[in-house]
């Protein structure tokens, strides 16, 4: 079946087979590797891409749901002058990467809670994380990036 | 300013190679993708002992899309893989089955549906035998035999002075039996290697491993072709904890032998639940211990007997065994001791090297004792443990002194400072609250192990960049951040010009395995050796540029500098490039060996490591009386570390380390039932998630290490086991009855509660 | 190949369902993991698939002036919980389903029509006396979700069914006790759940509901039981805890199975039952 969609702000048109995982076509077919697979059943959620800007496990998302979605990855997170975003440089400050297996869902998890929520609390880091396991860091120098980011950001707004 | 203040060791810095991983372009494993490349999936004999009868790949090969199936009589070497002798271990089973996760057949097909459909058509015929399910079944009369020589993997004993003569003349004397649990690893990335066939008559080998020259020798001795034929890469590695090391060379061997025979890439990409019935898990154990010590709380002697469940096959098992031999009876002075340490086969998936590697059994079997021992004499149990620290000066368990770097009673004094968290307001008298703490020590590197050598390379281009090579392996934990942080440091360069590289087994050291929390002080030194020769030459150089004695010049911040004035300078890149057309040599290998291990086989006494680890935590918890639940108050990590190189690293490994030890103590249990593993997933087995995150704070003693670079030791390890031991206690403390068996689950909190058993907060109306 | 469609409306669904034995498919979260992975056979749906998902029925919610609702079985999870005035239990239950990754595809038909004992909408639905809207070939049918569940894994779906939304009749404001017991604190799946709603006037328990997943085949609620406090005040329901709980045990026949063991789940549900009726009742 044909299926189209934008992902990290281009346009895609390709012919899948139906049962294939959005997962799949993101990774072998766009060749798009920084989201990973590490359980294939949502439990981990290291393959977390944002679609209409909402999380989703593309492990468990079939490939025809991407139809006239907006599809973002961490590859797409980047600025256009190649400056990391300001969570991709907390992660990094911080300490929040470890093995960096987990890190693109994490963080793709994290930019989701920020984009509606700028100011969060650390429940709130804690409810939008919850489904990205990480078994290197401990998860505290995590939260203390997605806090970092998040105070960044509202700098970046007043200086702006 | 004269350059001998630290600059950048020592300083909170980024991790070196973290840009990749933050932004996805790291590439791990899976993620390569080669024209024509073929996917690799083993068909496993799903019953834990049998006999295999036979293979069929007939119908196999009719699926669309199978391009080849191998057998054991496939393979051109020896079928034999091991760490360590024993080796005892099948590529692809031959005969006896040994356990459920045993790989019997490789399917290798044009996608990665068509090799497990291959898999799954497969007829394979096992006749089945009763399973040996028990360390006490493998270990009883007439047990049938898992392996030739019988059910004994490796065992050791440990003799110091007369502990039975100690214990019976003691006037106070404390037995107790503790059992733990199987572990996984459950790292992100599940293991994945690619064999590429080179064309040169090579392979190259692309793994997510821990240890590449291993996976080398493996390989090629499987393959029965010369080492050098064979080349292996570290991919990116996303996690391993001690995991990647069997595991990486089973589906190494299987991608290049499938390779060599397709003439085709082969990509072998384990699934979460063959990542954990197919990989080694941490030894269950069980320990007895009888500990004596006079009224005053003077420990006297100590008598342990250590049993190991090791699985199907022998893996690690003889070193786990020695590791838990050498640490049972604790950071403590005592006079006698007694250790035998065995481990067992059984009929299950088996088990090898784990972050801690037999030291978080031992340490919550001997801290839970402190703790029953200091109730018995009616004494604060971190008194108990101050009396007892070893001190500088002291002989361990193996009789090795130490005469520096011994910060145990430091670490202690540290958490004695901590006030206690405060209690709340509880007035629905829902909630119990307890404390529980640990003392620890971890040996660094390989000492007694094996040998303890690593190779390392320095190389400073003409533009005074460097590059530094060695054999051991970044799987996270930030060993490339601490060599290149060295290496600036001893050259007086900017850390974003230093690049560690990728390991590959054509182009750097053997240097032994990454494991033992070796890698900052063996691997740190060996840089830091390699560093200072090539700093030597550019010295030279420098000197003959400034006109003067190289004693009167120092590196700084890419320059070299004269002592007597500091305007008076020239960049590095200059002194490298004259240094270059002059022919003064700009790379450096060097080795750090390190002291040999000198003990008596038969007492293990003797100098068995270079240093120790030494840690003292705290936990403070609440427990729901209704549910069980646990909720973690307040955790402190204590460790001496000698000197901190990267301070966010070093959080990062106690941070990390701790959850670990949590999910041990609280959360993780391999469920199994007839030999097969039920929980072979992340919803059923329980790795915890951000909201079961413990507060850990990293409190730094730093007594130096005079083995390790700017007095470094490892901390990779240690706080897994210290961690776990003091949740035990922690739960001990607030329920008031002592748990013998880790996990300590929700449930058996509950159950303890209700049946009576615990003395606080327990049900009064049943 | 597998085949799949991708109806355009309810009719062409049912009618594609009933030609085609086909599997429907909404947000497919449960259906991606069960129908690929059964344990080392090969991934491959053994029937078309039919994406219902984006029926414009499945995805539609009414609220009514009189406080009912009606939840397509479509909707995204994540966009239930941003509902204004969706029922507390639901909204609940529904945080404590998979991560927000998976809240955001997984839908609360699919929660329903996956049967597990373990469902975490399921004991809030049964107590705010849901109801499920088939349709079929032969019309549209009205079942109650407590007959509509009839086993682990089974629904009283027929062939060519098609569940497409769920009824939730107007509920009195209600006290909500809910605790589930996970593997872990988050993402977990359901060891065991306690749902209990209750209103109380002037110290007299007027309405009283309580749920009990995962502790049996089929999520336990016991009408009697219920009714039996009604009329009662807070302390006399209280006092009196111990009949109740022993309605409850004979009720709750749990399994052991990877993720807890019967005798856990038994002690733990009549645990936060007890809790129920005695502390939370108070206000």
């Amino acid at each position: 079946m044909k299926i189209s969609f934008r992902c990290n702000g281009k346009p895609m048109q390709l012919e899948i087979s139906p049962e294939t995982r959005a997962l799949d076509v993101l990774r072998d077919t766009l060749g798009l590797t920084g989201v990973k697979e590490g359980c294939g059943k949502g439990e981990c959620g290291a393959c977390t891409v944002l679609v209409d800007g909402l999380p989703v496990s593309s492990c468990l998302l079939p490939a025809a749901k991407l139809e006239g979605t907006e599809v973002l990855t961490i590859e797409g997170l980047r600025k256009p002058d190649g400056s990391l975003h300001p969570l991709q440089q907390a992660f990094l400050d911080e300490g929040a990467v470890q093995c960096g297996f987990c890190t693109p869902g994490m963080i793709m998890s994290a930019k989701a809670l920020l984009d509606e929520t700028p100011r969060p609390q650390v429940e709130d880091i804690e409810e939008a994380l919850s489904g990205n396991i990480c078994r290197c860091t401990g998860y505290g120098k995590i939260v203390q990036a997605v806090m970092r980011a998040a105070e960044k950001s509202e700098e970046g707004r007043h200086d702006g | 300013m004269t350059g001998k203040e630290l600059r950048i060791v020592g300083r909170r810095v980024r991790k070196v190679d973290g840009i990749e991983l933050v932004t996805g372009q790291a590439k791990f494993t899976a993620d390569m993708k080669l024209p024509g490349m073929l996917y690799g999936f083993a068909r496993r004999a799903g019953q834990p002992a049998g006999k295999l009868e036979g293979v069929k790949k007939d119908e196999a090969l009719k699926i669309p899309g199978v391009v080849d199936v191998l057998t054991a009589e496939d393979l051109p070497g020896p079928n034999l893989i091991g760490v360590l002798p024993p080796f005892d271990q099948p590529v692809l089973a031959t005969g006896d089955i040994r356990y459920a996760g045993e790989s019997v057949a490789f399917v290798v097909a044009e996608t990665r549906e068509a090799a497990k459909r291959g898999a799954a058509a497969l007829d394979v015929r096992i006749t089945e035998v009763p399973p040996i399910l028990t360390v006490d079944e493998a270990l009883g009369d007439g047990a049938r035999k898992i392996h030739e020589n019988g059910n004994i993997t490796f065992s050791r004993k440990l003799i110091k002075g007369d502990a039975d003569k100690a214990l019976a003349e003691a006037p106070v004397v404390v037995e107790n039996t503790y059992e733990t649990s199987f572990q996984d690893h459950a790292y992100l990335e599940p293991e994945t290697d690619l064999a590429v066939p080179g064309g040169d008559g090579r392979i190259t080998v692309y793994a997510s491993c821990q240890s590449p020259f291993h996976l080398r020798g493996l390989i090629a001795a499987n393959l029965s072709v010369p080492a050098g034929r064979v080349k292996v890469v570290q991919s990116n590695t996303g996690g391993s904890f001690g995991g990647k090391d069997d595991v990486a060379v089973e589906i190494g061997i299987l991608a290049a032998a499938a390779a060599l025979r397709t003439g085709r890439p082969v990509l072998v990409a384990h699934e979460r639940g063959e990542s954990m019935v197919g990989s080694n898990l941490r030894h269950a154990s069980r320990i007895t211990i009888t500990t004596g010590a006079t009224k005053e709380g003077k420990i006297v002697a100590r008598k342990i007997k250590i049993i190991l469940d090791g699985g199907a096959y022998a893996s690690e098992s003889p070193f786990v065994v020695m590791k838990a031999l050498i640490h049972a009876a604790g950071p403590y002075l005592i006079p006698h001791v007694f250790v035998e340490s065995t481990a067992v086969y059984t009929n299950k998936t088996y088990a090898g090297a784990f972050r801690g590697f037999g030291v978080p059994q031992v340490t919550f079997a001997s801290e839970s004792q402190m703790d029953e021992l200091a109730a018995k004499l009616g004494m604060n149990p971190l008194t108990l443990r101050k009396i007892n620290a070893l001190r500088p000066g002291d002989a361990t368990a193996t009789g090795q002194v130490f005469k520096q770097s011994v910060g145990l009673l430091q670490a202690i004094e540290i958490l004695e400072k901590e006030r206690l968290p405060e209690k709340p307001e509880d007035p629905s008298d829902r909630y119990l609250y307890g404390t529980g703490h640990s003392c620890m020590l971890q040996g660094i590197s390989n000492g007694a192990e094996g040998v303890d050598v690593v190779g390392a390379t320095v190389q400073v281009s003409q533009d005074g960049s460097a590059l530094v090579g060695l054999g051991l392996t970044e799987l996270g934990q930030g060993s490339r951040t601490v060599y290149a942080q060295i290496a600036a440091e001893e050259l007086g360069i900017p850390l974003e010009t230093v690049t560690v590289r990728q390991v590959d087994t054509d182009s750097v050291h053997d240097s032994g395995p990454t494991v033992a929390s070796r890698s900052t002080t063996v691997g740190g030194m060996a840089v830091l050796k390699a560093a200072r020769e090539v700093k030597e030459s550019l010295l030279d150089m420098a000197a003959l540029m400034l006109q003067t004695d190289k004693k009167e010049i120092y590196f700084q911040d890419g320059f070299a500098i004269l002592s007597k004035n500091p305007d008076a300078r020239i960049p590095l890149r200059e002194v490298a490039t004259a240094a270059y057309w002059t022919g003064h040599p700009l790379m450096h290998l060097a080795f750090s060996k390190a002291p040999e291990a000198k003990y008596d086989h038969d007492t293990h006494q003797g100098s068995i490591y270079i240093a120790y680890n030494f840690g003292a935590h705290r936990m403070s918890i609440r427990i729901d009386r209704w549910t069980g639940e646990v909720r973690v108050l307040e955790h402190l990590a204590a460790h001496d570390v000698g000197k901190v190189i990267n301070p966010v690293g070093l959080e990062g490994q106690v941070e990390g380390g701790s959850l670990i030890g949590y999910g041990y103590a609280h959360m993780e249990k391999i469920e199994e039932s007839r030999g097969i593993i039920r929980n072979a997933n992340f919803a059923d087995y329980a790795v915890p998630s951000i909201k079961d995150r413990i507060p850990t704070r990293t409190l730094v003693v730093e007594e130096a290490n005079p083995t390790g670079p700017y007095g470094a030791k490892g901390v990779g390890e240690p706080p897994v086991a210290a961690t776990a031991a003091c949740f035990a206690n922690a739960v001990s403390d607030a329920l008031g009855v002592r748990f013998t068996r880790l996990p300590v689950t929700r449930q058996d909190i509950l159950r303890a509660l209700q049946s009576g058993a615990a003395t606080h907060g327990g049900d009064k109306n049943g | 190949m597998v085949t799949a469609y991708r109806p355009a409306t309810l009719q062409e669904a049912l009618s594609m369902l009933k030609e085609t034995d086909g599997i429907p498919l909404s947000g497919g979260t449960d259906l991606m993991v069960r129908l690929r992975a059964a344990p080392g056979t090969p991934a491959r749906f053994s029937r078309p698939l039919v994406y219902v998902g984006s029926l414009p029925e499945l995805l539609a919610v009414e609220h009514s002036e009189g406080g009912s609702w009606s939840i397509g079985a479509g909707v995204p999870l994540s966009d239930l919980l941003k509902l204004k005035g969706l029922p507390e239990a639901l909204g609940a239950a529904i945080r404590e389903i998979g991560s927000p990754a998976i809240r955001n595809t997984a839908t609360l038909g699919g929660n329903i029509c996956n049967a597990s004992p373990a469902a975490d909408s399921l004991p809030a639905l049964l107590c705010l006396n849901a109801s499920a809207r088939i349709a079929g070939p032969g019309g549209e049918r009205l079942q109650s979700l407590e007959d509509f569940i009839t086993g682990p894994g089974k629904t009283a779906l027929k062939s060519g069914e098609l569940l497409v939304s769920i009824l939730i009749p107007p509920a009195p404001p209600m006290k909500l006790f809910y605790r589930k017991i996970g593997t872990r604190r988050a993402n977990a799946l359901s060891k065991l759940s306690v749902l209990g709603m209750v209103k109380i006037e002037n110290d007299t328990v007027k309405d009283l509901r309580l749920a009990v997943g995962a502790a049996a085949p089929k999520v336990v609620r016991i009408p009697e039981a219920e009714k039996s406090c009604i009329g009662r005040s807070v302390s006399q329901v209280a006092a009196d805890h111990h009949t109740l709980l022993s309605m409850y045990r004979e009720k709750v026949r749990p399994i052991t199975d990877q993720r807890s063991t019967a005798g856990y789940r038994e002690r733990t549900a009549l645990r936060l039952i007890e809790e129920f009726l005695t502390k939370e009742l108070s206000p």
